[in-house]
């Protein structure tokens, strides 16, 4: 939230400061001063009420810009109130405390949780803030009955034992029991849920080892399910935020004219250290050592996956308003972090940006990998483009994601092909973090929906260009995080949007299908996660599409695990090829081609796969 | 003597008379004339004319206190201004008349606009502009002096809470505007500098060079590309500014047309050779745009152009209502060091790359030894807190600072170890900058 956070200069003034009362006309050291620190504290206006939070805002100069926009392609029906789901994540803002806390906001997760062929929901329902406790509220479980009829868990889900403020819901099949555990991050502690087939999800993290008590391990956010260690169980790294607790809670004036108090910035807080703890394949975790190489952060987003091509998965840190981090694994339960070397620190310029979201996206036939991150007010969304083996060039003004301005906040980010013509389009939550932006920032603001121009569309081709689409989209929200995932198996990725101040909202994809899709399902159901897999699949048509996994992508979320390949003006599929992380791969016999469906897929029983490059 | 003859002696003494007592009437109502157009000159902000006139008259009549008193308040008003004269002919003024309350006031602005932290007379002032018995011209004076003090002394977040509040009391003031959306931008704060701007763009609709402004702040922001080469337009050629270039070569950046932003940042450049941020601009678009070399060159000659960027200058346009065009040198040197090292990892040159590498890590090491400093150094920093200060503040590129701090060392230990070679070391680099400045490297356009 680094718009919130003014260049580095505060420090630097203090000691000029000093010297100028020593003297006059002393040393003149009006370097760029933290934004609203005491600037704003005399300007006179009444605190608007916490009402007008969640009031309908006007519209933001986002929205009334995407009058401009082209129209969308995709269509996308908000069928919350037809879905049983009645969701709204509370961020404790009522309690008027101005808490950095609040503006995070929370996750969701999607998956088979029942393994009744229908994605299921769960998510994260945050807490509340009192003057000297913070508590939280159980997250939500939705079962699907069908047809994108959701109910809450009959009878006790397990969450209800969850009492803490939370934030983050990441899966993974940690124990290879063939069901899917969540895992839940935020307000003083992290909690893993074993799923007990489908039914009621237990919490076991003491008994994984997970329950580290430690002053400085307070307030856990993203999370990453990989195999860092290359032992064919899915590890777990926890990023943690900032050192913030109702003792330590400044007072900080608004941002702009007329505003007394706002919510800090995360400038204001130290950073905390991450945890990385190795799974022992017996259901149980211990801590990597403290000498693993990773720093402390502040984070709100990591991704692993394997870029430097070396066989073993690196990490990706989104840091708010301090570098982001790139830990390269060296193979020997050490990382080395080289954001800076690798071009993936900051905004163009290597500058230190307000980091919320992170994707990963190929962006051509190439396959050519790229990182997305969603960054603050004030600041691009990022997008690197990965030349080979983790060296990466700042590629957002090349790939269309400068054009969007920086006049807005995005979190949840998403590249799914939402109309099947083989290219990867994508979604982005937005919405401000403070309380009451100075104009011409909105505190609501409208998601952004991307549409990747390959070169057979209109120009300008090669990038991604932002399209108007009525609905949801058309609307200013305070959304966080997304989830996507194909909820009515018809190979169109639906969405789940969560918010602050309004519900939870599911978007059915109803965009006319240009093409033929092709599914398949290599998630953690067999234990290992997908981090650094690979699948290239190739068409009737000659058309090659690459697909690299991550784990960890989003903001705070789950996706479906499954991957849809939109087809396009292809009728089948020629060929796929599945590469792991190890390098090994298998080209999938026919009976896995055919298009329109979901295939499911166990590397272990497909027999012997090809030796590593 | 005879009535006949004494008549016409009565009569030349009456005309004599006349013509002395008009004489003086005249010479009364010319001076008081001058005392007028003066006050007008200065209400209308013609302060070289207000001083002008206040001279001439002080020429003729050394011991006019009133005179005086508003030449120290032209010269004190002016841009810029000139508080030691200024201070001259208010103790002049103070001998003449004795105890008097206009004295005082203009004293005690006198002293606030000098930058001391006066907290009492700051007090005093804030009483008055509070009182609704103080009228709107002398409120305006008071809200000025007050703003511009606290400029000179670096203290902006002061100076804006003083013009939130002068433009609260007395909206409409285009002079409240301007500098607060000058001190706005400085401080990287657009979108509220933005909003000054278009209030300022509302009382001068015809004001082109407004127009282009908030065109260029949209631009360096990255608010919106696209209002933004609305408001500056796409051609660039018969440009001559090199920063409004270059905001249009941003723009370009920023929508996608690489060939179109490197041909006006190439532009801006020939403009002005010594502009930093095109040459940043330039590296960044190159780098983008796939040409490693060029930006590799960019960066690397802004980096030897540095400090090029003046904190002093930066006050100067504050304290005159200018929008300070430049960011701090330190914030250059961070991003060109990264820009570099972006270009050597393009060009995959990994010996160079951490060569680079190890600059940044330099300059890293700096910046947080020169933030623990601040945290340690006691209210009066000693003598090596001062020199430490000054080592770093040259490390980060920053000569005006790092003199600053010599100078004041030396003022106290004329003899400090190493501070004649600091100062030495000031002038080398700026002399290395300036040669650098005058030797641009050809700039290659697509």
């Amino acid at each position: 939230m680094p718009g919130f956070c003014g260049p580095n200069g505060a420090h630097r003034n203090r000691l000029t400061a000093l010297l100028a009362g020593l003297a006059l006309l002393g040393a003149f050291g009006c370097r760029p001063e933290p934004a609203g620190t005491a600037a704003t504290e005399n300007r006179k206006q009444p605190a608007p009420k916490t009402a007008a939070l969640t009031s309908p805002q006007p519209a933001s100069p986002a929205s009334r810009q995407s009058a401009s926009l082209p129209a969308a392609p995709f269509v996308f029906a908000d069928v919350t109130d037809s879905s049983g789901i009645t969701h709204y994540y509370y961020n404790g803002e009522e309690s008027n405390q101005y808490t950095i806390l609040e503006s995070l906001g929370g996750g969701a997760a999607l998956a088979d949780f029942n393994r009744d062929g229908m994605l299921d929901i769960v998510l994260a329902s945050g807490g509340k803030i009192t003057s000297d406790v913070v508590v939280g509220f159980s997250p939500k479980y939705y079962t699907q009955a069908g047809r994108l009829r959701f109910r809450p868990a009959a009878g006790r889900s397990g969450f209800e034992s969850v009492n803490f403020y939370h934030h983050g819901i990441y899966l993974c099949d940690y124990d290879q029991d063939g069901w899917i555990d969540v895992l839940i991050t935020g307000y003083g502690r992290l909690a893993l849920f074993k799923n007990v087939h489908g039914e009621q999800f237990t919490d076991v993290t003491a008994q994984a080892g997970l329950d580290i008590q430690r002053q400085e391990l307070h307030w856990s956010t993203a999370a990453v399910w990989a195999d860092f260690n290359e032992d064919g169980h899915s590890d777990l790294f926890v990023g943690h935020y900032v050192d913030w607790r109702l003792k330590n809670q400044p007072v900080c004036a608004g941002y702009g004219p007329g505003v007394p108090r706002d919510i800090c910035p995360p400038n204001r807080f130290a950073p905390l250290p991450c945890q990385l703890f190795y799974n022992n394949g017996d259901g149980t975790f211990r801590e990597a050592a403290t000498a693993s190489g990773l720093l402390p952060g502040k984070i709100l987003g990591a991704i692993a996956a394997d870029w430097t091509e070396d066989g073993l998965l690196d990490l990706y840190v989104a840091n708010d308003a301090i570098p982001n981090q790139f830990y390269v694994n060296q193979g020997d339960g050490t990382f080395r972090e080289e954001a800076v070397l690798r071009g993936v620190a900051g905004g163009p310029f290597g500058e230190p940006e307000g980091s919320m979201g992170l994707a990963t996206v190929s962006l051509d036939v190439s396959g050519t990998r790229a990182i997305a991150v969603t960054n603050y007010q004030g600041q691009l969304h990022g997008l690197y483009e990965d030349r080979g083996r983790g060296w990466f060039d700042y590629a957002a003004a090349r790939r269309g994601l400068a054009a969007l301005g920086t006049n807005h906040v995005g979190w949840g980010i998403v590249f799914a092909d939402w109309d099947r013509d083989g290219d990867r389009d994508a979604v982005i939550a937005q919405g401000h973090v403070i309380r009451h932006p100075p104009e011409p920032q909105s505190l609501a603001q409208p998601a952004l929906l991307l549409q990747f121009r390959s070169e057979h569309e209109p120009p300008p081709t090669g990038r991604f260009v932002a399209v108007a689409a009525g609905g949801y989209f058309a609307q200013p929200h305070r959304a966080r995080a997304i989830a996507a995932g194909d909820l009515d198996n018809d190979g169109a990725l639906d969405l789940v949007i969560t918010h602050i101040g309004e519900p939870t909202r599911l978007l059915h994809n109803q965009t006319p299908a240009s093409g033929n899709w092709w599914g398949i399902d290599l998630g953690c159901f067999n234990g290992r996660d997908k981090s650094g897999w690979k699948v290239v699949v190739e068409d009737d048509r000659g058309r090659t599409q690459h697909y690299s996994f991550a784990s960890g992508e989003g903001y705070l979320a789950s996706h479906d695990m499954r991957l849809v390949v939109g087809l396009g003006a292809a009728q089948s599929l020629k060929r796929v090829t599945i590469t792991d992380d190890l390098g090994r791969s298998w080209s999938l016999p026919e009976s896995y081609l055919a298009a329109g469906q979901y295939h499911r897929w166990d590397y272990r029983s497909a027999g012997t796969p090809h030796p590593p490059d | 003597m005879s009535a006949s003859k004494s008549a016409p002696i009565l009569a030349g003494i009456l005309v004599l008379l006349a013509g002395l007592v008009g004489t003086g009437f005249w010479y009364t109502f010319r001076d008081n004339g001058e005392l007028d157009d003066a006050l007008e000159a200065l209400r209308l902000q013609q302060y070289d004319k207000a001083r002008q006139l206040l001279l001439d008259r002080l020429e003729r009549r050394p011991q006019d206190a009133h005179a005086h008193l508003l030449l120290s308040r032209v010269l004190r008003r002016m841009i810029p201004d000139d508080l030691t004269l200024a201070r001259q002919h208010l103790t002049a003024a103070r001998q003449l008349l004795g105890p008097n309350p206009e004295v005082e006031l203009e004293e005690a602005m006198l002293i606030c606009q000098s930058g001391w932290r006066a907290r009492e007379t700051e007090a005093d002032l804030a009483g008055r502009v509070a009182s609704p018995e103080t009228p709107g011209d002398v409120r305006l004076m008071i809200y000025e002096a007050l703003v511009r003090g606290h400029i000179r002394a670096g203290r902006l977040n002061a100076a804006i809470r003083w013009l939130d509040r002068w433009i609260e009391a007395l909206p409409g003031q285009a002079d409240a505007h301007r500098w607060r959306a000058c001190l706005l931008e400085y401080q990287q704060r657009p979108h509220l500098a933005l909003e000054d701007y278009r209030a300022l763009a509302a009382m001068q609709p015809d004001n082109r060079t407004l127009r282009d402004h908030q065109g260029v702040l949209l631009a360096e922001s990255g608010y919106d590309y696209q209002q933004a080469i609305q408001l500056l337009g796409e051609d660039f050629s018969s440009r001559h500014d090199p920063r409004t270039v270059t905001a249009q070569a941003i723009c370009f950046y920023g929508l996608g047309d690489l060939v179109r932003a490197r041909q006006a940042v190439g532009r801006a450049l020939r403009l002005d050779p010594s502009y930093v941020p095109a040459w940043l601009w330039s590296a960044r678009i190159a780098l983008e745009a796939g040409d490693a070399q060029a930006g590799l060159q960019a960066a690397r000659h802004a980096l030897a152009m540095l400090p090029g960027v003046s904190s002093r200058q930066a006050k100067v346009a504050l304290l005159e209502q200018r929008s300070p065009p430049l960011a701090h040198p330190t914030t250059y040197l961070e991003r060109l060091q990264q820009l570099e090292i972006q270009a050597l990892n393009q060009l995959g040159s990994l010996q160079q790359l951490q060569q680079a590498m190890e600059r940044y890590r330099r300059t890293q090491e700096c910046l947080a030894r020169w933030n623990q400093l601040v945290e340690n150094t006691p209210a009066v920093p000693d003598l090596d807190n001062l020199y430490q200060a000054a080592q770093l503040q040259l490390e980060l590129a920053d000569c005006d600072e790092a003199e600053t701090l010599v100078q004041r060392l030396l003022e106290q230990a004329p003899d400090y170890p190493g501070a004649m070679q600091l100062l030495h070391d000031c002038h080398e680099r700026r002399y290395q900058a300036r040669q650098a400045m005058e030797n641009p490297p050809t700039i290659t356009e697509p």
